[in-house]
């Protein structure tokens, strides 16, 4: 990077500046894709329900639409579902956003172990269950979770321990989820495992031959690596966890149960706009929970100089 | 990697041949590996085994493991289940004919001449006689239920475009945002990630409106053609993925004369592998399992259901059939488990290429 | 290479214009269709059923209701291609969508400017759904002169929607209690009654056939694993394998069940939220049976698990089922080879017997109302035998209702059903009905399916303050409509 910036100085600045021309002319042509597609499947519906979220339209009866000025956000104060659905979703978040990282870090680890005998059958039975569709993998795991004939409380039987209802106890329905969502975690596995891949071995060769133990040699040498991985992993989570929707709408049929317990921001937005039919609000929750996830994610880009270790350099 | 910290601790008492001290490590890594697999594999068990069920093996208390049926014994034209009954002659295997609370009548199969009799006791609390007995029966039926060829079929085409689509333009898009100084870049870069917190619901309606004025509405071209635009997930795996391979490289080809096009096809790409084996992959599965949008937007339109919509007819509360439901799924999965057992071994290859050329 | 990449680039980028072009040519074209037209395999384009042009289309949206089930969707194509040939002017099309989308389904397709003309069939909560989406048929009856004459009159009155005829009477669904004449014998139980006003034998006397002759009776059919039933000192509800009854389908929502204790409109004069003394009685009753000393009504635990999987009468180990008619939909017949309807029991000496009717409606934005009714008239009409094959409802036309219960005593034979049960109930129809609009009806019903669910999975929960709470948030919901 340095390098580069050097070496044109010595140079007239005009053909720098043609350089730059060209590289901006580069760019923007390789970009192009994404700006053709964001302006028309992304920025005009996105600027058409901000604009919806001043009104109190309904599909319904589209002639009578008229602006509400801000009163659809003077609504969130006084809403209790709307409270109750941030309640839902904070704790979501801070219960299944360490297990998005660490289980599928902890699995890749595992498959890329040199005395891992199988390896390859390892990685694709890990990675199957998250080809399973959501309902069935719902369908499943109501099954496996049952009170009385489930699989999990009859293990946990064996260790004379009582076994929850899992997605009927609203104690227990959020950690239900996200040991369901554990089973899927075969997409961070494999990527978590590409970036393990690139760790060039004669690093790991070098470490040991100073004296490195394998937990020196994960936490110096593996971790700085794939940070740029985890990096893309934890933003990932983070924002799946707060949109996350289908899980909990195919799981109760979108009604929340067990006592509104997973009535998901995402999922209460959904039923404002699509089933009590008021999109002008439904617009409003929109625009509310993009802005705090985009505060959120411009934070985490802020301190990722703190700790994501880039090899191609700034 | 473990094996330093694992062969440290060996007792004298115990001296390991160094044969073993080498398997020690493939023993326990092993080991840890199959438990942790056999746990994670155990709602796949209970899937295969329900698929092998009929609505009344799922629903009896004493098959829950494996398919089973009772047996029955045929009596007068009319069949009444055994069980283990403890008589004054010892446990006998002996047909229920008329349950009752306190006593029961039962016949025995070994002397029915003999008639009913009555047996004092709970029937509930003897070991009833069960019969292996699974049926395949729902894998035909669910097959023809939701006509799974058809649905096959749909999903692999919208899957397959779907795929070319975000591969060709998230990889273009990706070297874009990994290597070129355009100004304002970082800006555009953070609302490209904005567009992956941006809730589906807050597009839905605008665009639903769209694609049915330019007509689209009841087609496959609202799962696909969006596609063609890049993605921001993948570009951002791909952007991560390009940025970690050294610049030096590409600027020595740059310097070589080598144009951006040349530099992505020779430099880039062939080190990125195994990112775009994983960002294809994903998007077949993505496209396989998507339920939202075919739902909104293949509305009514059967006959151009992928599988995820078709599979949701085995969630309805009204109707619900675990057999057919797990059946169905494991026909589902089947597709995209082959392909990943094959394209594994590309992107095993794609990882040595890469590991040779550094 | 590079070239390759290029084109195969360039070639990719222009299709997908061209098709993009393409689709904005065909702006035109018609909404969607259920048909399996005559594609192959290049669906991505064409409209496989090609709009007629010398006919009007009619689009008939299906799934609100009954008619989503697999087996029912080529029944209904046979409707539809029967209707179709029988006259030259109107072309009928279907549009199924599974019965849990439906709602949100239909909700899009409006928003999008693309309503259907007909929907059904549906309930009155399904319509409720909807308001003033729907078309007054009032106007269209006097206009063709739509003969009504075999309906009985107080029908037509329950199918009103805030005054307004939205749906002819079509299919109606009486309430009874299924009961598993198999469980009955083993307990040496007297089965339950088929005459309102009836009493009930136990232990040898006669007893008033009530809510709580039902709870007595249902206790002693509610069995643990060693054989106990719930009246019994050694009784272990963590075991149990069979239960005594279940409001079978009708629990949701607290003011379905409720309905059958004592029916009323939970909005007070002064607009806000407010139980009758019945209903509370009935939400107690309901949570004492899950959760009581001598529970035998299945939880909502219960009901996920494996051995009853959703649906507690058909899984032969719930001995009585409080439901409508329409449930005769879903009974396993190798689970329950034998059963019999009784009749509603009575609380406070009034028997109510919850009704639902579906039928048919037209949507207020179709562009052509009179093709729409025609096709209504041939529904209700020359067609409505083959319907009410198709969906199992009561003709709500007294010279059909023969013939639908020689078809059902078909379909269950040899097992033999005491259908007369059904009509004995229609007199003890509701007033007012369960499913009549509230304000706010989307929300508050959520409200309601809210509590429902936390009666069904909180064993820990003080009720009467739950109810204060339940009461305060609905008022709530109902105030926001204003």
């Amino acid at each position: 990077m340095a390098k580069k910036v050097e070496q044109p100085q010595g140079k007239q600045a005009k053909p720098r500046n043609n350089l730059m021309r060209r590289e901006i002319r580069w760019g923007l042509l390789f970009l192009s894709p994404w700006l053709i597609g964001f302006f028309i499947f992304t920025l005009l519906p996105t600027l058409a329900s901000l604009v919806f979220s001043f009104t109190n339209y309904n599909p319904l009866h589209p002639d009578q639409i008229s602006f509400a000025g801000l009163s659809n956000y003077a609504r969130l104060f006084t809403d209790p579902f709307f409270r109750q659905a941030i309640g839902v979703t904070l704790r979501f978040v801070l219960i299944s956003v360490p297990f998005a990282i660490i289980i599928p870090l902890g699995l890749a680890l595992l498959v890329n172990s040199e005395h891992l005998l199988g390896k390859n059958l390892y990685r694709t039975l890990f990675f199957m269950p998250s080809m399973i569709p959501v309902v069935v993998n719902v369908m499943v795991w109501r099954g496996i979770m049952s009170t009385e004939t489930g699989w999990l409380n009859r293990m946990l039987g064996v260790f004379s321990i009582q076994g929850p209802s899992w997605f009927q106890d609203e104690r227990w329905v959020l950690p239900a989820l996200t040991l369901m969502g554990v089973w899927g975690v075969g997409n961070a596995m494999i990527i978590m495992l590409a970036g393990l891949q690139n760790v060039p071995t004669e690093l790991y060769d070098a470490a040991k031959v100073d004296g490195a133990t394998s937990i020196q040699r994960f936490r110096h040498v593996t971790l700085p690596i794939i940070s740029p991985i985890i990096f893309y992993q934890l933003v990932l989570a983070l924002i799946g966890s707060f949109q996350y929707f289908t899980q909990a709408y195919i799981v109760s049929n979108g009604r929340g149960d067990p006592n509104g317990s997973t009535m998901f921001y995402n999922l209460y937005l959904y039923r404002t706009a699509f089933n009590f039919l008021d999109m002008g609000y439904g617009a409003t929750l929109a625009w509310v929970m993009f802005v705090v996830v985009l505060l959120i994610t411009i934070f985490l880009f802020r301190t990722q100089q703190r700790w994501v270790y880039y090899a191609g350099g700034e | 990697m473990a094996s330093q910290t694992l062969s440290v601790p060996a007792k004298p008492r115990f001296q390991l041949t160094p044969r073993l001290r080498k398997l020690l490590p493939y023993i326990t890594i092993s080991t840890l590996g199959l438990v942790i697999l056999l746990l994670f594999l155990a709602p796949l068990g209970y899937m295969s085994l329900t698929a092998f069920k009929t609505i009344v093996q799922v629903r009896d208390p004493h098959s829950q493991w494996l398919p089973a049926s009772p047996i029955n014994y045929t009596y007068q034209g009319v069949e009444y289940p055994l069980l283990l009954v403890p008589t004054e002659d010892g446990v006998q295997e002996l047909a229920l004919v008329k349950p009752g609370r306190e006593e029961s009548d039962y016949v025995d199969p070994q002397n029915p001449e003999a008639g009913i009799f009555t047996v004092v006791g709970r029937w509930r609390t003897f070991e009833p006689v069960y019969e292996f007995n699974p049926t395949t029966a729902n894998f035909p039926t669910s097959w023809e239920q939701v006509n799974l060829g058809r649905l096959f079929r749909n999903t692999i085409i919208i899957a397959t475009l779907g795929t070319i689509g975000t591969l060709l333009s998230s990889v273009l898009v990706a070297y874009g945002f990994a290597r070129f100084r355009v100004p304002g870049i970082s800006i555009l870069f953070i609302i490209l990630i904005s567009t992956i917190i941006l809730p589906r619901q807050v597009t839905l309606i605008p665009t639903y409106i769209f694609f049915r004025t330019i007509g689209w509405g009841g087609t496959w071209l609202p799962l696909i053609v969006p596609h063609f635009f890049a993605n921001a997930y993948n570009v951002f795996l791909l952007r991560q993925y390009f940025r970690s391979i050294p610049r030096d490289l590409d600027e020595a080809a740059t310097l070589d004369g080598a144009t951006p096009w040349q530099v992505l096809w020779h430099v880039i790409l062939p080190q990125s592998i195994p990112a775009l084996i994983a960002v294809g992959l994903f998007h077949f599965f993505f496209a396989w399992n998507d339920f939202f949008e075919p739902l909104v937007y293949l509305q009514g339109r059967e006959d151009l259901y992928t599988i995820s919509i078709g599979m949701t007819q085995f969630n309805n509360i009204f109707n619900t059939q675990p057999g057919l439901a797990m059946a169905a799924s494991m026909m589902a999965i089947a597709l995209p488990l082959i392909m990943f057992f094959l394209a594994q071994r590309v992107f095993v290859q794609g990882i040595v290429v890469t590991g040779v050329e550094k | 290479m590079k070239k390759h990449l290029l084109t195969l680039l360039s070639l990719l980028m222009v299709a997908s214009f061209i098709l993009a072009a393409c689709g904005g040519g065909a702006a035109a074209t018609p909404a969607p269709t259920g048909d399996t037209g005559a594609e192959d395999d290049g669906g991505v384009m064409v409209e496989p059923d090609v709009a007629q042009v010398d006919r009007v289309q009619i689009y008939w949206y299906i799934g609100l209701g009954a008619g989503a089930q697999p087996q029912q969707i080529p029944l209904q194509r046979e409707f539809v291609e029967k209707f179709n040939a029988s006259q030259n002017r109107i072309q009928l099309i279907m549009i199924v969508v599974d019965n849990q989308f439906a709602r949100d389904n239909l909700t899009a397709q409006i928003a999008a400017g693309n309503a259907p003309d007909i929907v059904g069939p549906v309930g009155t909560e399904g319509r409720g759904f909807f308001p003033g989406a729907f078309l007054d048929l009032q106007p269209l009856v006097d206009q063709f002169d739509y003969d009504t004459s075999d309906i009985d009159p107080a029908f037509l009155e329950f199918y009103k929607d805030q005054g307004e005829l939205i749906g002819l009477p079509f299919a109606i669904f009486p309430s009874a209690v299924f009961y598993n004449r198999a469980l009955f014998d083993e307990a040496g139980l007297a089965y339950p009654p088929h005459e309102v006003g009836e009493p009930y034998v136990l232990d040898g006397a006669e007893v008033e056939w009530n809510f709580d002759t039902l709870a007595e009776v249902a206790r002693r059919l509610t069995v643990d694993a060693n054989g106990n039933d719930a009246t019994s000192a050694d009784f272990d509800s963590s075991s149990i394998v069979q239960y005594g009854f279940d409001f079978q389908w009708t629990k949701d929502s607290p003011r379905w069940f409720s309905a059958y204790f004592e029916p009323h409109y939970p909005v007070a004069a002064d607009g806000t939220a407010e139980l009758s003394a019945g209903q509370v009685d009935a939400i107690k009753w309901y949570y004492d049976a899950m959760w009581g000393a001598q529970p035998f009504l299945p939880t909502q635990a219960a009901m996920d698990s494996d051995l009853i999987s959703g649906n507690s009468f058909s899984s032969g180990k719930v001995a009585m089922g409080l439901t409508h008619l329409w449930y005769t939909c879903c009974i396993d017949k190798a689970s329950v080879p034998s059963w019999d309807v009784a009749v509603v029991p009575s609380y406070n000496g009034v028997t109510t017997a919850k009704m639902h009717g579906d039928t048919f409606a037209i949507m207020n934005t179709t562009q052509y109302p009179e093709e729409a009714f025609e096709v209504y008239s041939y529904m209700l009409g020359e067609g409505s035998a083959d319907l009410y094959a198709i969906y199992g409802g009561l003709p709500a036309r007294t010279s059909q209702q023969a013939a639908f219960f020689e078809g059902q005593a078909a379909n269950f034979a040899p097992n033999e059903v005491d259908w007369d049960v059904f009509l004995r109930m229609i007199p003890y129809l509701e007033v007012p009905g369960h499913e009549l609009v509230l304000p706010n009806i989307a929300k508050s019903h959520d409200a309601f399916l809210q509590f429902g669910s936390d009666l069904r999975s909180n064993p820990d929960l003080d009720i009467d303050a739950r109810i204060t709470q339940f009461l305060s948030d609905l008022t709530a919901i109902y105030q926001e409509a204003q």
